[in-house]
């Protein structure tokens, strides 16, 4: 009977193990550049974006001091030294959704075939590697004149973001590394 | 006879044109009950403004909830159905989103102002010296990626003050979504999308009834797989009136068969059906004509309290009718002779009782007590000296179950009105009393009064599970000299409604100063700004700079600077206009989640702010609702001590007692019956112990004035008033409002008490 039990413990639990080791989200080290108009210098801060099979991205920065952000279907919320000191509803920065979706397809097997399925362009590829940009005149009130990705393979290299302020900014990103769930850094509680 | 006639008819068509014309454009009828209730002291009148602008605001709300799992389709219905209300004219203006969703475009400039404006977090901050970490956020705000913050902005703003205060009064609705002017929010694996306007008309009007609700319900049917939940008190509204069609529909039903079947077994005859109906005719117009008169409107509550108590009038019907059944009595002028002693002083003491609402300074009891006066005097005149006229009744011998019921009645107290036994009857009433007293309790909550909807209950619940909001009906007034004064003493009161929201007291308040601080407390902040710049490393912030509000120095929002006049629309809603009865200035704070009202006035009496005042219009009706019940309950004391003082100039003191006390039994034991089964004693079963005075104080009258000949008939009368009141008001007690069946109940008792124990007042009489 006993056998039985220890049977029917292990049937059940090993499909759970099993369907939780599947679950996998990306990491990503990302290195940023944002150029303020009135400043010769730029801000220079370091991190890594994680992408959660729930669609939840985590921007964590790093350097020059930590904060993190959240970016879910509906808000993106903002912690600094583990407090939360912003959030705002996704629908007061309509342009977001857009660039959520690409960066959900960071983690995509064929990142070049997502782009042009999504937005239905084509991109510019050479040797040294393709470039894609947004077209920024199809968001809805988008605070950027360009936004641009350039890529190797199947990989995103950087993106390039230039406001209409004149402000600039260029992410370039390291390698995706798949993980395990139990793997991936701990979300912060956004209450 | 005949010219009493005449004179009858021209009164009463007189009285009639009277109503007919007051009511040309329908019964002048006040269906408010807070008009009914005692108006509050003239230095509590902002209290009353304050109750009526919330009223107005909240009556007249109406929110929809629409959920889909497809949000292109949900918001593409949504517009739709917006787009039917719009066209159906049933939106007072254009429907905003829920009203804190916009705030953001309210303040388009509120850039000029933004030195004043401090969030509560960041003026503590400053305050505890913490600059830097809000200097901070302000960083990690610029390294964002996704953040629209500009160079530009920062410059002018380093504590994104703006931003915070924006943040801050939009928090509560953080999770919706907005989309071509929908707010919709994703939840539980589907889309809600959501519809908030004001109506175009009233709640109660019902033509606005009768073109919203098909509305809605058409549209339910053409899109069967979309839910739509309500919120709103025409909801509320339109079930309650359904429900109430319905209940009338059956019970009136079954009362008036009922009646016409008693009346035909009884009397073989449908004659006194129609002196009955001639009766209380005469005495409804008789009421409503001086009522209109004297106060040119007449309340709903008098009017249908008024008409229960004029059913008394039916039973002097019934005692002239069943003369028909004494032997050997001639014309119908002795036939009246005969009843026409207890009848008037039946309708004398009932009289003295309606009287003395008069000396009472509440405007509710005092027009029911006119009615009853008018109607009660109307009808005994129409029975003694009118229907005589028209009496078509011929003599009858007396048969059927109820006769020898009532037959019964009269040997079991002849068995025991004699020795001690009604001392004895009286002991034991009043042990019964004695036992029954600890159950009596008092119900005058109106909360637990109301019978809603649980559908609507629960779609309540849904739509403010959603919008994590819960409006309470509850409210606070600031009182000031003037509108800087006001803001000031909110700000100074916001700790303690802080405090509440510590101890789950509320869930969220709403205050004008949330909007618009005072002048004070803007220009204490930005000196606070500056004193704290003073202590900043500068150069640790190459892109900040100490000047940037240098601009705004000195600049002080006030109303009149907002741009939008949308925001000073919503605001306007809890400023009180000053009139002739208010002096300074005042302004509601709403509340949100009220959870514990006991608590939040415990802690207003500690908190010393003798101009703030925490306003439960729920409670101050269910306040009300406790004065009246003990005025009523005071008033019966001495109408009972008044009666039996004026029947001892008739009967001499012991006798006159003795016909008091089976209506005085009735009185005592009704209501602790009551309790002990579960009914608290409220405001309806004090009302209905007025009934149960001068139905019962005509029993015992009858039972005493009647001849020996007559009094068998006498008791019999009695017994079919005593059913055709259970048959009217007893049905009551299958209703689901609270008052009518509380009413029928107390009714249904007492009347059952006074009717059993009327004989005593006549065995009494035998016996001195």
């Amino acid at each position: 009977m006993r056998l039985i039990l220890v049977l029917f413990t292990i049937l059940l639990i090993v499909p759970i193990g099993l369907a939780q080791a599947n679950q996998m989200g990306s990491r990503i080290a990302f290195l940023q550049h944002k150029w303020l108009s009135g400043m010769d210098q730029p801000i220079k801060s370091e991190g890594y974006l994680s992408i959660y099979p729930s669609d939840i991205i985590y921007w964590q920065v790093t350097f020059p001091f930590e904060t993190e952000m959240l970016i879910s279907e509906t808000n993106i919320i903002q912690f600094v030294a583990k407090e939360k000191s912003m959030e705002v509803p996704i629908s007061q920065l309509p342009f977001l959704q857009s660039i959520r979706s690409l960066l959900l397809t960071l983690d995509s097997q064929d990142i070049k075939e997502e782009i042009s399925k999504t937005y239905q362009v084509e991109l510019l590829e050479n040797e040294a590697g393709w470039i894609f940009a947004l077209p920024t005149q199809k968001l809805k009130n988008t605070p950027f004149d360009l936004i641009r990705f350039n890529g190797q393979k199947n990989m995103l290299s950087s993106v390039y973001m230039k406001r209409k302020t004149g402000d600039r900014e260029e992410i370039q990103f390291g390698e995706i590394e798949l993980l395990p769930l139990s793997e991936m850094p701990s979300l912060p509680e956004p209450n | 006879m005949r010219i009493a006639f005449s004179i009858w008819v021209i009164c009463l068509a007189l009285l009639s044109s009277f109503v007919i014309w007051e009511s040309r454009s329908g019964l002048p009828i006040n269906g408010d009950l807070l008009e009914l209730l005692p108006s509050d002291a003239p230095q509590n009148s902002w209290k009353q403004q304050a109750k009526k602008q919330i009223a107005e605001d909240v009556q007249n709300r109406v929110l929809l909830v629409l959920s889909h799992e497809e949000k292109a389709f949900l918001l593409s219905v949504t517009s739709k159905l917006l787009e039917n209300l719009k066209q159906a004219g049933l939106t007072k203006e254009t429907p905003e989103i829920h009203s804190n969703l916009n705030k953001s475009t309210l303040f388009e400039n509120l850039q000029l102002y933004r030195s004043g404006l401090l969030d509560v977090e960041t003026r503590i901050l400053l305050k505890s010296g913490q600059i830097n970490d809000v200097l901070q956020q302000t960083m990690a705000q610029l390294i964002n990626p996704f953040s629209i913050l500009s160079a530009n902005t920062v410059y002018h703003d380093p504590l994104l003050l703006k931003a915070r205060w924006l943040q801050q009064l939009n928090a509560d609705q953080k999770n919706w979504n907005n989309e071509n002017g929908i707010p919709f929010l994703m939840k539980d694996g589907k889309y809600h999308a959501l519809l908030e306007f004001q109506l175009s008309g009233s709640a109660f009007a019902p033509e606005i009834q009768q073109n919203l609700l098909p509305l809605i319900e058409q549209f339910e049917a053409q899109y069967i797989d979309l839910d739509l939940h309500r919120l709103g008190a025409i909801f509320y509204t339109y079930e309650g009136i359904e429900q109430g069609k319905g209940e009338a529909t059956i019970l009136g039903s079954i009362s008036l068969i009922g009646v016409l079947f008693l009346v035909l077994i009884s009397f073989r005859s449908a004659y006194p059906i129609f002196y009955a109906l001639i009766a209380i005719y005469t005495g409804l117009v008789s009421g409503i004509a001086i009522v209109l008169f004297i106060h040119e409107q007449i309340y709903a509550f008098t009017l249908v309290f008024g008409v229960a108590i004029l059913g008394v009038t039916v039973d002097y019907c019934f005692h002239y009718g069943s003369t028909i059944f004494v032997k050997n009595i001639g014309t119908t002028t002795e036939r009246h002779h005969a009843v026409n002693k207890a009848m008037r002083l039946g309708m004398l003491s009932s009289v003295v009782g309606f009287f003395c609402f008069f000396f009472l300074p509440f405007p509710g009891l005092k027009q029911i007590g006119l009615f009853a006066i008018t109607g009660l005097v109307g009808s005994y005149l129409t029975v003694g000296y009118v229907i005589p006229h028209l009496d078509r009744m011929k003599t009858k011998s007396p048969s059927g179950p109820l006769f020898i019921l009532s037959n019964r009645l009269i040997l079991f107290w002849q068995r025991h009105s004699k020795g001690h036994k009604p001392a004895l009857i009286l002991g034991g009433a009043i042990i019964a009393f004695i036992l029954f007293i600890p159950n009596l309790h008092v119900n005058d909550d109106i909360r637990k009064m109301q019978s809603l909807s649980e559908s609507l209950q629960r779609q309540e619940q849904h739509i403010q599970t959603l919008l994590s909001t819960n409006s309470s009906h509850q409210f606070f007034i600031v009182e000031g000299q003037n509108t800087q004064d006001v803001l000031e003493s909110e700000e100074v009161f916001k700790p303690v409604l802080e405090n509440m929201l510590y101890r789950g007291y509320l869930t969220n308040y709403m205050m004008v100063s949330e909007f618009f601080p005072s002048i004070r407390q803007q220009l204490e902040d930005q000196q606070l700004i500056q004193e704290a710049f003073e202590n900043v490393d500068w150069s640790a912030y190459p892109l900040l700079t100490k000047t940037a509000y240098q601009d705004s120095l000195g600049q002080l929002l006030t109303p009149k600077n907002v741009l939008d006049k949308r925001l000073v629309e919503q605001v306007n809603k809890q400023i009180l206009t000053q009139d002739a009865t208010t002096s300074g200035a005042a302004h509601i704070i709403r509340l949100d989640g009220v959870t514990d009202i006991r608590k939040i006035q415990d802690l207003m009496r500690i908190s010393e702010m003798p101009n703030v005042t925490f306003v439960d219009p729920a409670g101050d009706i269910s306040a009300s609702f406790a004065f009246y019940r003990e005025k009523i309950v005071h008033l019966l004391g001495i109408t009972l001590l008044l009666v039996t003082w004026l029947l001892a100039f008739k009967y001499g003191k012991r006798h006159s007692w003795r016909i008091v006390l089976p209506v005085a039994i009735a009185i005592l034991l009704t209501p602790v019956l009551l309790s002990s089964f579960g009914h608290g004693f409220s405001f309806f079963t004090a009302v209905g112990l007025i009934l149960v005075f001068a139905l019962g104080m005509d029993y015992a009258l009858f039972a005493a004035e009647s001849s020996d000949e007559h009094y068998p008939i006498s008791i019999y009368a009695n017994g079919l008033s005593a059913i055709s009141s259970a048959l009217a008001f007893g049905l009551l007690v299958f209703s689901n409002h609270y008052a009518l069946h509380t009413f029928g109940l107390t009714v249904l008792i007492g009347v059952t008490i006074a009717f059993v124990l009327a004989p005593l007042a006549r065995t009494s009489r035998e016996n001195i």
